[in-house]
């Protein structure tokens, strides 16, 4: 039997990465007082919620963008797994160097203080992964292309809904999760004027439109022709990463209390105010398969 | 189904994250079905006496226990120095988070000798966010 097995080196240059992508998308959520505070308040339905919504962004970018395109659902199941331990021990290792865990304080606020972060970090973890090791793929290791060169076009074509919202959907949450737990989401919503509200709304849309068409102009050098790229399939996709976006910041704002209380008129503007980072972080999300 | 190629690193780290995922899955399980009430339970405990350093006051140690299932924001302690069953200082402390299980620590500064007297603290009013 031929040894497909990475070697200790590889294996170790790609678990940096994945730290290394971590880091770099959940510091700014380590580094904020709300989400530590969230941690002492969050009930446990909430919790497992979220738990169980990274999981299943987790395995569907695993699955659309991993490292193996083409993986078995047990494999995008251990990386997941993986993914969420990493998670775990970096966001725990960063709370405890930052003091911000320490022995001495109550187990469940602190196993929700570190879970709470590990979730961004696991997700970040799978973006690292995948994506900070592109130019590694020279090494011509089976099944250790980048991130799309083993998909042919009609399979592309056949699970692009449905890679195209989980992708929207990790991206939106990577950057929402470290934009909507602050206060100023709720000073932003509260006092803008809604005209000027409505116009985020529009901005937000038309960034997510702007990426889109830039990332499939960049894509048509390589594997699509000119033609192929009609308006119709541009707005479209700008309204279902808005959609995406919209969806995933008010989960981020629901889960860190920001919906306590308030009117609908408050939840929507809070939701615009965070759908405009959500939607740059949805629409960088696509691109990253469509590049 | 064909087994996954992973050398031993690969699998001890799948193998602690198994442990650590599973771990975090079952206690969130577990304080899910373990929640009883939805109330906060304070409790407040003054520590003994001591010279303030460099003052003229007493420090009076202060630890405020919440042994219930809900957090509460700004708690507010008023600790008395009680002598004849009156009381002839009293001092405020306010703790702004004190989460479910957790216990703070605080000082309070009295300019008379707590021995002459009894320490009494309590809670007087707190935020449920």
């Amino acid at each position: 039997m031929a040894d497909q097995r990475p070697s200790i080196a590889q294996s170790f240059a790609e678990y940096g990465r994945g730290i290394a992508g971590g880091l770099l998308f959940s510091l700014p959520m380590l580094y904020t007082e709300e989400v530590w505070q969230r941690g002492a308040q969050v009930r446990p339905l909430p919790m497992l919620l979220a738990f169980l919504f990274t999981f299943i962004l987790l395995l569907g970018y695993n699955r659309y963008a991993g490292l193996r395109q083409d993986a078995s659902w047990v494999e995008v199941a251990i990386d997941s797994i993986e993914e969420l331990g990493l998670g775990i021990v970096v966001a725990g290792l960063v709370l405890w160097l930052i003091d911000r865990v320490y022995l001495g304080m109550s187990l469940l606020e602190m196993m929700n203080r570190i879970l709470l972060e590990a979730l961004v970090v696991a997700v970040g973890v799978s973006v690292g992964t995948a994506q900070l090791g592109a130019s590694q793929d020279e090494n011509g290791e089976e099944g250790q292309g980048g991130s799309n060169q083993g998909i042919d076009g009609d399979r592309r074509r056949g699970m692009q809904l449905s890679s195209q919202v989980i992708l929207g959907a990790c991206g939106a949450f990577l950057i929402a999760s470290n934009i909507a737990p602050t206060i100023e989401i709720v000073r932003i919503g509260s006092e803008t004027a809604p005209w000027k509200l409505l116009v985020v709304a529009l901005v937000s849309m038309a960034l997510g439109v702007l990426i889109l068409f830039f990332s499939n102009f960049v894509g048509t050098e390589g594997q699509r022709k000119k033609d192929k790229l009609s308006w119709l399939e541009v707005v479209r996709g700008g309204v279902l990463t808005y959609a995406v976006a919209l969806a995933v910041s008010a989960f981020v704002l629901w889960f860190f209390g920001r919906f306590d209380g308030a009117g609908t008129a408050s939840i929507l503007a809070f939701t615009i105010t965070a759908g405009l980072p959500a939607a740059l972080g949805a629409s960088a999300g696509r691109l990253l398969l469509q590049q | 189904m064909k087994t996954p190629q992973k050398n031993a690193l690969e699998w001890a780290v799948f193998g602690v994250s198994l442990v650590l995922v599973l771990a975090a899955l079952g206690y969130l399980i577990f304080w899910a079905v373990s929640q009883r009430s939805d109330r906060p339970y304070l409790t407040v405990r003054p520590g003994t006496p001591m010279p303030q350093a460099g003052g003229g006051g007493f420090v009076v140690p202060v630890t405020v226990f919440n042994q219930g299932d809900r957090t509460t924001e700004d708690v507010q302690v008023q600790v008395r120095l009680v002598r004849d069953g009156e009381a002839v200082e009293t001092v405020d402390l306010v703790f702004p988070l004190l989460p479910y299980g957790s216990q703070r620590e605080g000082e309070v500064v009295f300019r008379q000798d707590p021995s002459s007297g009894v320490i009494e603290a309590y809670v007087t009013g707190y935020l449920q966010p």
